[in-house]
């Protein structure tokens, strides 16, 4: 596709209306046909002229097949411009110049000398001639005119000046030709240094302030400075890195070197002390007795609705009315889940060290805590909790809500560490300065004491721990569960009661009464008090808190 | 069940303080050291007195 323009190209058509025009393919006498200079898609401008009409039309055309092409753009007619519907008969139809797609010069004629040829929006016109050395200003969309350039003139004299800026210049001004020489030293607020001194090896420029010091740098402790023309070296004193002693031999401070010893090891398991372990607080940490609800000498059962003030497991004791918890025991560590009220332990004095201690266990039951021989207020929270400074010797209060419980710990310092678990005896003898409890077991105990009359009988006890206080009572599971026999004559009976005589910190006496006869015994037999039921109890109470 | 109420025990030749017995109907026993405070120098018949007026003061029960 391409615009095509030719001369003597031309043809005759009969096409009559507005649409497509067809020529015959038959040029006059030296003309050339259509097909001749135009192909498929070419435009090309045209004129169409009735012979015997006074039809005409003028546009741009589009050749669209041999012969034959469309009147793309009217651009003037008979018609008022529009699109000539044309009459029968024939029709001249050549390729033109529209006169409006024509460029012509005005009736002046020639080109005026110096001027510049510029578009008037519908013609080409010249613009006046300027003068020797002006140049050619735009006029928008009028005509360009001719401007002489001011400020032309001649630099005579040349110079620089350093202004605040710390540099000085020599040598100016120059009023032919020269050299400005430069000197002095750039301030500090035109991003100098405003330093003029040669840096030693190492030498920073470090800001003071105002201004900038020209200094090596300081070495602190256990730091080495090695200043290098153009290097800083800095190493460290602490140590070549490499461990003293032996494998697996922790590393310590021996008098400023890495040292190890053979008395204290880890090999990435086990950690070993040839010496002594000295330690702010000792092994035995935790002041809480029975925290993992192992020792239950008064045998609490699981889910017994127990007044305030009344002992479960050893050291627990309800604090609400109706408290209970339930339980499996399980050894060595049994989890209580405390189904209502609260239970609560209390530290003797004597076991406070002072300072603060921390309380913490597992499970869901939440707790609060008294110190200085108060008593448990406020709001309850989940493990751990720390307490303010405790006086020393002064009792401690920790008290459970609802929810799982077991491993309790209350131990001095901030950190909760893991539950410091005693060996079981020890820990029962912790529980017996509380509360003592002769109980059936196998059946096989024997209580030995005297008969003061035919149906009393005194029965001497030893405590196997000194209890905190003497004892002011004991309780009995039943008399029936007991029996006295004479050893005088090995007749026995079962006790109608039992009861608390007296008690001492060391040894306490229970009096027993039978039935005459059974046993048969007279004052001063020698008799003995024993379990016949695997239920039997007697619990020495009084010396708990 | 009904807390049974409390009987002063007879004192014993080596006796020097009171004690109280009482029986549950389960067949539980409890027996404890009376106080006394509210009496000076108290006898058997003092305390007798108490346990009559049920104005018995005893030691904590301490469970069991």
């Amino acid at each position: 596709m391409a615009f095509i323009t030719a001369d003597r190209v031309k043809d005759t058509s009969t096409t009559t209306g507005t649409g497509n025009i067809i020529v015959s393919g038959s040029a006059p006498f030296g003309y050339r046909t259509f097909s001749t200079v135009l192909s498929v898609s070419d435009t090309f401008y045209y004129c169409i002229q009735g012979q015997s009409t006074s039809e005409w039309e003028v546009g741009l055309g589009t050749y669209v097949s041999s012969n034959q092409f469309a009147r793309t753009t009217v651009l003037s007619s008979s018609a008022s411009g529009s699109a000539v519907s044309f009459s029968s008969g024939t029709k001249n139809v050549f390729i033109t110049l529209p006169a409006n797609k024509t460029l012509q010069f005005d009736v002046s004629g020639s080109p005026t000398a110096g001027g510049i040829l510029y578009g008037t929006g519908s013609m080409l016109a010249y613009s006046t001639a300027g003068t020797a050395g002006q140049v050619l200003v735009s006029g928008g969309t009028g005509a360009p005119t001719w401007s002489t350039v001011i400020g032309l003139g001649t630099v005579t004299s040349v110079n620089v000046s350093g202004g605040s800026t710390g540099l000085t210049y020599s040598g100016g001004p120059i009023t032919s030709s020269g050299t400005i020489t430069m000197a002095g030293t750039l301030a500090v607020a035109n991003g100098g240094t405003g330093l003029t001194t040669t840096p030693a090896n190492g030498a920073l420029d470090i800001g003071n302030g105002t201004g900038f010091t020209r200094t090596t740098l300081t070495a602190g402790s256990n730091i080495t400075i090695t200043n290098g023309a153009g290097s800083v070296t800095i190493a460290s004193t602490g140590g070549s890195g490499t461990p003293g002693g032996s494998t697996t031999q922790i590393q310590y401070n021996s008098a400023g070197a890495f040292a190890g010893s053979s008395n204290l090891t880890f090999d990435g398991t086990n950690l070993t002390s040839g010496g002594t372990v000295v330690m702010a607080s000792s092994f035995k940490r935790n002041i809480l007795i029975n925290g993992n609800f192992l020792i239950n000498q008064r045998v609490y059962v699981s889910g017994t609705a127990t007044a305030s003030g009344t002992y479960m497991h050893d050291r627990w004791k309800s604090t609400t009315t109706s408290s209970n918890y339930t339980f499996t025991q399980a050894t060595p560590d049994t989890t209580i889940t405390i189904a209502a009220g609260t239970i609560a332990q209390i530290v003797e004095d004597k076991n406070v060290v002072g300072g603060v201690y921390t309380l913490s266990w597992t499970g869901t039951a939440t707790a609060r805590i008294a110190i200085n021989g108060g008593t448990t207020s406020g709001a309850y929270a989940a493990s751990p909790i720390t307490t303010s400074s405790a006086t020393a010797g002064q009792q401690i209060t920790v008290e459970f809500s609802t929810g799982t419980l077991g491993r309790v710990q209350l131990e001095p310092g901030t950190i909760a560490t893991p539950y410091e678990r005693q060996i079981y005896n020890e820990q029962l003898a912790q529980c017996q300065r509380y509360c003592y409890a002769n109980t059936y077991a196998s059946g096989g105990e024997r209580y030995t004491g005297l008969a003061s009359s035919t149906t009393q009988s005194y029965i001497f006890y030893t405590y196997p721990v000194t209890p905190r206080v003497p004892f002011t009572g004991i309780t009995v599971s039943s008399a029936a569960h007991w029996s006295v026999v004479n050893y005088a004559n090995t007749t026995n009976g079962a006790t109608s009661s039992i009861a608390y005589t007296c008690s001492g910190i060391n040894t306490g006496t229970v009096q027993a009464t039978t039935t005459a006869g059974a046993p048969t015994m007279t004052a001063g037999n020698q008799i003995a008090l024993y379990p016949t039921n695997a239920s039997a109890l007697i619990i020495w109470t009084g010396a708990e808190l | 069940m009904n807390e049974p109420a409390w009987i002063l025990l007879p004192p014993s030749f080596f006796q020097t303080e009171f004690v109280v017995w009482r029986e549950w109907p389960d067949g539980k026993q409890e027996s404890r050291l009376v106080s006394t405070f509210t009496l000076d120098d108290p006898d058997y018949a003092d305390i007798a007195a108490l346990v009559a007026a049920n104005k018995l003061i005893v030691a904590p029960v301490e469970g069991g």
